[in-house]
């Protein structure tokens, strides 16, 4: 007996041995999520990664820096005055990097492994266009060396360096879906998948980024005709049917325009329209004889013109699209190109197309204007800098055009005194987002924010 | 699965009804227990056969009869709750009664002499070599808290228990020794006779929404027999990687024999009554507005002096409406909205136990019901009823099986709290003090006389007017309005079976269910600040586990100075979780039940788990001399939830020893020392990485930002998933712990005072972290077996009576204990997020205890003074830093007990020495104007008035001259100037600090550096005072009444400015010391009553 429940003892040991192992196996996968996904469904989810960044905070930010909204709650209040702490880009920095270039780059190997490459040019496309975005914030940013795990440490290519990779995802986007030029079976954003309108908003983000690094070339000949080349293929129907705009439903946190969502349910009270420097100088326009912004006023502004307006007809509707590349934004480009390069009545009327573009999109009711309306270059210039200033109406492209312009600003008020933007604390612009704490905790590249790094000036505006 | 556990159950209610007579041929023991010194007779005093089953209790005249006891030499063992352990040989031979007169004697050692391990065998206390806390069960029953976790609190050394809400039913965080993981949950595993249980939280727990409500809080106090707590692997290694936390041992009571009577009754009820613990503090003086000017509908209170109004009715713009735009505030009427939430509800909880048995069987049924009201004026309760059958039945001599089960039925209402609109005091303490919230709903009437019915009417809309949201919720909407609500089924038990088929030989067999389903529901109604258009969310969780074990351990004894036992057991568990979830937004009809087919978007949500654990175990322990006790352990241990390229099995080994060095010859009998034991421990154990965390998977996009969490959702956009930011890890593997802990325990003058005294330290290495990974690599983090933690601390307990003069005595047990905690490798991440907000959060940062505060600071120039501004006004740092430990320096519990015949009182003190919170709450309300030291007022002369700045660089004088409609500054007759502020030096000379520095500038919790918002969090606490008197009462069959009063948090001292400095928002999350609109503590006082028949 003693001796049999000793064996018996031992043996029921030496089972549960060996089943344990056993027991506990095939339990590894989660049964509710998929570990990998198809290329077209991955293109839309970072197609929203996209909008969160380009609509979101860092296009509400970029909105109160260049004086377009104001911040009137909480956090928003100190952007006013210029504070900010590395935390505040936390959120958007992940999204620009693991949310929308990660999962671009699984698109672009997938597609390109399954010969789709009118998918592969969409995502180099919209890289390229949220690169040059990421770049433009924040300066040196990782590039060359993002997304290639197991490397969790890339390096901090310089500003300039990511210029110039962005117009090579681009180019490579554009011949791609040239190759297959083939709709998208499904497009988050406005285009609807439509070949020829991606290809336009390659040729349209180009010119932008041309632009951005050609004050660093002193506006050279060679650039500014390169701008005007690439802005003429890209998005310029003057009633706005091929601009690229943000698509939203009625549904909160699920398809709500962010700006409407932010001002009526998430963030009530937090953003406001008091003390912006674009609705004076809109009302003033008229005192050119020829402009008349009422329309435009009213799309983005409420009746009081101090706050936003979020009703059907505006902007911020519920249901709104938001602007990611207005035909307006290329026709101003190319003015701005041609008016650099001397040649007036080109830009002339690339600054009218604007005017018509606005004329049919915001019901303005302004006339053409004749070369006589400017006594110098220098007017008309100043004209189409203006202009542009407005028709960036609250994109973060806005904040950009105003570094690479010196905030160089201004309009003329009814006495005939001219206005020009002055910083609302201080006497510095900011000049860039500070980096993540994120990335600073993680990745020993990341430059130390010093104290008021965001006036620093990024090498493209040096 | 279900409906195994229901027939464990029902059998268990069957068995315990159907005790049946015995065939009785043994040997009987009868006796009685009496105090040695009084000749009093000891009621309820637990007899047992040491190393048997036998056992009984003793009834109302304090005899015991043990029946069917086989023949043989015994130590008969007597244990009183106060009194020494009683001991003596005693020899039953068949069909004779020996009959024995016990004499007890009191001592100051107030603890039993055996306890139940942590894998549920009985060892007698002197001889563990790890320390053991065991907390008297009967004081848990009286504490008033409904809550088995917060009754802890103070009761022994090494626990750390944080009581975070009043809330009904609300998570208690109870952490042993020090916190040892960074990515798990750091509470110990709950074992109920002997069968791990589910013990973690159900709903809330995060920045905003509702308090966790905890599953630990289904086990009804009064159920308990007793409670013992191994506070590291050193104690719990046999539990493996479910134990490095460490292991509570909870046995529930059985039933027996009452001396002669068959079955006895016993009818409870408890009375209680709660209250506001503390107000936070709001100012009365300053009106709603900004710029020291009325505002209508302004969202702040930096208006005009109340004191200056007229105190005519307010002037309204329009006669038609009651609520129109006021136009001239007139009114002094203020309301203290610190208080106008809040109410003193009663709770009474009721029981009733029937116990029973006979030689062979024995059996407990108890019944009870929890009617919980909180202090929230409605929606904010607990309902538990819980019916527990405990049955044992021996069948024949050698086999004995044990069935244990509970049901119970919960269902709690819930306010929410936190960063939230819809959160109980966000809304309601930023209101100014003089809107009242009353009524929160109106029937709005335009200037044309058009009606909107029920508009809901806040400070933020003072007409509720419908075109304008209602910016945070009115309070009272809240608690009428929005309510989340939990039910919960649950279903649990063991069945034991106990084979002795030799006298050294013993099987056990034990199997634990655990079952339970939650449904929860919350909601919103339309015109909700959080859901404009309303939502409803409800969700369906069910979970269960089934632990199995089946032990064999073999006893020998070579001589009478060398024996031991060999154990060896085989463990499999089984958990498994899955909830289904529909979140409905958009209502159809206002006014229609807000239901799924009365909404128009639906967002469904779904989640499964299971994890296994299989392990093999062993324990062999060695006795010589009877003075040296050795003992090892070893568990080899396999999970499902590591990764594929890990390894699958790991061991915890852990050995122990204890020496009783009083035994030595010349020890012996000193009458000094009483008693000495040395102990030393060490230990491994682990926590198991959660389920599917190896790979990396794509899930529906929904990305957000910090301002709006979730802003889209792929389902709206014909389907768009995104890669997980979490990038699997096929390395996983379980954190370790190991501990070692040395310790001393000894008592003197005749057992007088005892004293135990424990050293430990124990580390953490490949603790799991969600390793931050730099988000330009594609992914934010990885989870990881990547950081070291370590706790070293000090553990005393003492225990003496210093007086006994018959018939009165006075015992004090006072438990310190100190902890530090270190993060010493945190895989080159400098912070980790555990809880809070961006700004100001609760972190794990390399060479600080886990929980730092860590947030934005004043900038600071080398030599640490302020970094000031043209203005002389600090500036804030843009990167943050340190703050402070949240983490005590030590704590303290200092209990007295004093007797007097049948009267005695308890009195509980609970300190906290140290620690630190971030008073965000305090931080908001002061941007807002509504917190009490905003209640300020200074006059100045007019010669300072015209050189003193304030933070936008003005003087007085100078916004006096600026405008003619100012009013933030009243020039008085005299030429002096008063204003809402104070003058502030930060160290360039005098500045004003008025609206401009508490609102638009930096001195608030929004813009401002979280820095000047943390404070001091010690405490000392009137924990509890009882006052209980047990009368022997032979009337109408009873046997005994028992009245007590209890108070509890009766009285705080502490710096701390908010409600209570132990909150913490995120309940029994790691990330500790944030408060942030928490929802308040509470005080109460409960009077009991017990009728034993």
């Amino acid at each position: 007996m003693r001796n049999f429940i000793i064996i018996l003892t031992v043996a029921v040991f030496l089972a549960g041995l060996v089943g344990c192992e056993k027991y506990v196996t095939g339990f590894e996968s989660n049964p509710l999520l998929p570990s990998d996904a198809s290329a077209l469904k991955v293109f839309n989810g970072a197609e929203l990664s996209f909008t969160v960044f380009t609509e979101g905070f860092p296009a509400y930010l970029s909105a109160i820096w260049s004086q377009q909204i104001n911040g009137a709650d909480r956090q928003f209040l100190t952007y006013v005055t210029y504070t900010c702490t590395t935390d505040d880009f936390n959120n958007d920095w992940s999204t620009a990097y693991a949310g929308a270039l990660g999962n671009l780059r699984t698109v672009q190997d997938k597609a390109a492994a399954a010969g789709q490459l009118n998918l592969k040019g969409a995502a180099e496309i919209l890289e390229g266009l949220h690169i040059g975005n990421v770049a433009a914030l924040w300066g040196n940013v990782p590039y060359s060396e993002a997304i290639q795990p197991p490397n969790f440490q890339p390096k901090f290519d310089g500003q300039l360096a990511v210029y110039t990779a962005v117009q090579k995802a681009l180019d490579q986007g554009i011949a791609d879906f040239n190759s297959n030029l083939v709709p998208l079976a499904q497009d988050a954003l406005s285009m609807g998948g439509s070949a020829t309108r991606w290809v336009k908003l390659g040729h349209s983000a180009k010119a932008r980024y041309l632009m951005h690094v050609a004050r660093g070339q002193a506006y050279s000949a060679t650039i500014l005709n390169q701008i005007i080349t690439e802005a003429g293929q890209g998005i310029t129907s003057l009633t706005g049917s091929e601009d690229v705009m943000t698509t939203h439903g009625t549904v909160q946190a699920q398809s709500q325009n962010l700006w409407y969502d932010f001002m009526i349910a998430s963030r009530t009270g937090y953003m406001d329209a008091v003390n912006t420097f674009v609705i004076p100088m809109l009302r003033a326009k008229k005192f050119d004889g020829k402009s008349s912004e009422t329309g435009r006023l009213a799309f983005y502004f409420n009746a009081a013109q101090n706050n936003m307006n979020t009703t059907a007809t505006g902007a911020y509707a519920i249901n709104a699209g938001y602007p990611i590349f207005r035909a307006s934004e290329t026709h101003l480009l190319m003015a701005e190109a041609y008016v650099r390069l001397g040649n007036t009545a080109s830009a002339l009327t690339e600054l009218n197309s604007a005017r018509t573009y606005n004329n049919n999109v915001f019901k303005n009711t302004s006339a053409a204007f004749v070369a006589a309306d400017f006594p110098t270059t220098a007017d008309l210039q100043q004209a189409i800098l203006n202009e542009t200033y407005v028709s960036l109406m609250h994109q973060i492209e806005a904040f950009s055009f105003l570094r690479r312009v010196n905030f160089a600003i201004s309009y003329k008020d009814s006495a005939g005194v001219t206005k020009t933007m002055a910083p609302m604390k201080g006497t510095a612009f900011p000049q860039r987002f500070l980096y993540s704490t994120t990335e600073a905790n993680a990745n020993p590249n990341c430059p130390v924010e010093p104290t008021n790094a965001q006036f620093n000036k990024t090498p493209a505006n040096q | 699965m279900r409906n195994t556990f229901w027939y464990i159950f029902v059998i268990a209610v069957m068995l315990a009804l159907s005790s049946t007579v015995a065939l009785a041929q043994l040997g009987i023991i009868k006796g009685t227990i009496t105090d040695a010194q009084t000749g009093e007779m000891m009621i309820g005093a637990n007899v047992f056969l040491e190393k048997t089953s036998y056992g009984a209790a003793t009834d109302g005249k304090g005899a015991f009869t043990i029946q069917n006891v086989l023949p043989a030499t015994y130590n008969i063992v007597v244990s009183y709750i106060g009194y020494e352990q009683y001991r003596q040989a005693i020899t039953v031979t068949a069909d004779k009664v020996v009959i024995v007169e016990i004499k007890i004697k009191p001592s100051a050692v107030t603890l039993s002499g055996v306890v139940v391990t942590a894998i549920g065998t009985r060892v007698e206390r002197e001889k563990m070599g790890v320390s053991v806390s065991s907390v008297n069960a009967a004081s848990l029953a009286t504490v008033g808290t409904n809550d088995l976790v917060a009754g802890l609190a103070a009761k022994a050394p090494g626990i750390t228990t944080i009581e975070s809400t009043g809330d009904p039913g609300a998570a208690t965080r109870i952490v042993l020794r020090g916190v040892r993981s960074l990515n798990n949950n750091n509470s110990p595993l709950i074992v109920l006779d002997g069968v791990p249980i589910f013990s973690g939280t159900s709903i809330g727990g995060g920045t905003a929404y509702v308090a966790a409500e905890s599953r630990v809080n289904d086990i009804n106090p009064d159920n308990i027999e007793s409670i013992e707590v191994y506070k590291g692997p050193a104690a719990a290694a046999l539990w493996g990687s479910r134990a490095a936390n460490g292991v509570i041992a909870i046995t529930t009571k059985s039933g027996g024999q009452t001396g002669s009577k068959k079955l006895s009754i016993s009818v409870r009820s408890r009375t209680s009554g709660d209250q506001l613990l503390r107000e936070f503090p709001l100012q009365q003086k300053f009106g709603q507005g900004q710029n020291g000017a009325f505002l209508f509908n302004g969202v702040r209170a930096w208006g005009d002096p109340i004191w200056l109004r007229s105190g005519a009715p307010d002037a309204l713009d329009r006669t038609n409406y009651q609520y129109a735009t006021i136009v001239t505030k007139n009114s002094k009427d203020v309301f203290n909205h610190a208080t106008d939430l809040f109410r003193k509800p009663i709770t009474v909880d009721a029981g009733v136990t029937l116990r029973g048995g006979d030689e062979w069987s024995d059996f407990l049924v108890d019944m009870s019901q929890l009617n919980q009201q909180g202090i929230i004026l409605s929606n904010s309760d607990l309902l538990r009823t819980s019916i527990r059958a405990n049955a044992t039945r021996r069948f024949t001599e050698n086999v004995v099986a044990k069935i244990t089960s509970q049901y119970v039925r919960s269902k709690t209402s819930r306010i929410q709290q936190g960063s939230n609109v819809s959160g109980l005091l966000l809304g309601g303490l930023r209101t100014p003090p003089d809107f009242n919230q009353s009524p929160y709903l109106v029937d709005y009437v335009s200037t044309t006389g058009a009606v909107t019915y029920g508009v809901q009417r806040t400070f933020r809309n003072m007409s509720a007017n419908p075109a304008l949201g209602p910016g945070f919720n009115n309070p009272l909407y809240i608690i009428y309005n929005v309510p989340t609500t939990l039910n919960t089924d649950r279903l649990l038990g063991t069945v034991e079976l106990t084979y002795d088929p030799m006298k050294w030989l013993n099987f056990v067999y034990r199997l634990g269910g655990d079952y339970y389903t939650d449904r929860e529901v919350s909601t919103y109604p339309p015109g909700d600040a959080s859901y404009p258009t309303g939502d409803t969310y409800r969700s369906f969780n069910t979970n269960y586990q089934v632990n199995s074990d089946l032990l064999g351990t073999a006893k020998y004894e070579y001589s009478d100075n060398i024996n031991g036992s060999l154990m060896m057991g085989f463990h499999i568990d089984h958990r498994q979780g899955h909830s289904i979830s529909t979140d409905a937004t958009s209502f159809i009809l206002y006014d229609a039940p807000a239901t799924f087919s009365n909404a128009l978007n639906y967002a469904p949500g779904e989640g499964f788990s299971i994890v296994r654990t299989a392990a093999v175990y062993g324990e062999a322990t060695v006795d010589l001399f009877k003075q040296l006790f050795l003992r090892g352990t070893g568990r080899l241990e396999s999970a499902s939830t590591y990764g594929a390229d890990a390894k699958k099995s790991y061991f915890y080994p852990s050995v122990s020893a204890a020496w009783q060095f009083t035994e030595l010859p010349f020890l012996k009998d000193i009458p000094v020392l009483s008693y000495g034991k040395l102990r030393l421990a060490y230990g491994t154990a682990a926590n198991q990485p959660g389920a599917y965390v190896t790979k990396t998977y794509f899930g529906n996009a929904t990305p957000g930002n910090g301002w709006q969490t979730t802003a889209l959702s792929g389902i709206q956009y014909g389907g768009a998933p995104l890669r997980g930011t979490r990038l699997g890890n096929t390395n996983l593997r379980p954190e370790m712990t190991s501990e070692t802990e040395f310790g001393l325990d000894f008592r003197l003058f005749n057992d007088r005072v005892s004293v135990g005294v424990t050293q430990y330290v124990n580390k953490t290495t490949d603790a799991l972290l969600n390793v931050t990974v730099a988000p330009t690599s594609g992914y934010t983090s990885q989870t990881a077996n990547a950081a070291k933690l370590e706790n070293n601390g000090t553990e005393l307990q003492v225990m003496a009576e210093w007086l006994r003069i018959e018939p009165f005595s006075w015992n004090t047990t006072i438990n310190w204990s100190k902890n530090k905690n270190l993060v010493t490798d945190l895989a080159g991440v400098s912070v980790i997020t555990l809880a809070g907000f961006v700004g100001s959060t609760s972190s794990a940062v390399l060479n600080q205890p886990v929980g730092i505060l860590y947030g934005t600071r004043w900038a600071r120039n080398a030599d640490q003074s302020l970094k000031l501004d043209a203005n002389g006004f600090p500036q804030i740092d843009a990167t943050s830093g340190i703050l402070g430990d949240p983490n005590p320096d030590w704590r303290a519990g200092f209990i007295n007990t004093l007797r007097y015949e049948r009267l005695a009182l308890n009195v509980v003190l609970d300190i906290k020495k140290g620690g630190k919170v971030w008073n965000g709450t305090k931080g908001a309300l002061y941007s807002y104007g509504t917190h009490a030291d905003m209640d300020m007022w200074t006059t100045i002369s007019a010669a300072q008035a015209l050189t003193i700045k304030n933070w936008a660089g003005k003087t007085p004088s100078t916004v006096i001259a600026g405008s003619t409609t100012q009013k933030r500054y009243y020039t008085n007759s005299d030429g002096t100037i008063s204003f809402r502020g104070k003058i502030g030096n930060f160290g360039a000379g005098d500045v004003i600090l008025d609206e401009d520095w508490y609102r638009n500038g930096l001195a608030n919790g929004f813009n401002g550096p979280t820095e000047q918002f943390v404070e001091d969090a010690g405490y000392v606490r009137l924990r509890e005072v009882s006052l209980s008197y047990s009368v022997p009462l032979h009337f109408m069959g009873m046997q005994n009444l028992t009245v007590s009063v209890t108070g509890r948090n009766l009285a705080l001292w502490t710096d701390y400015t908010g409600n209570d400095p132990e909150t913490n928002l995120q309940g029994t999350g790691n990330g500790i010391g944030i408060d942030y609109f928490n929802n308040p503590t509470t005080k109460s006082w409960t009077i009991s009553l017990q009728i034993d028949y």
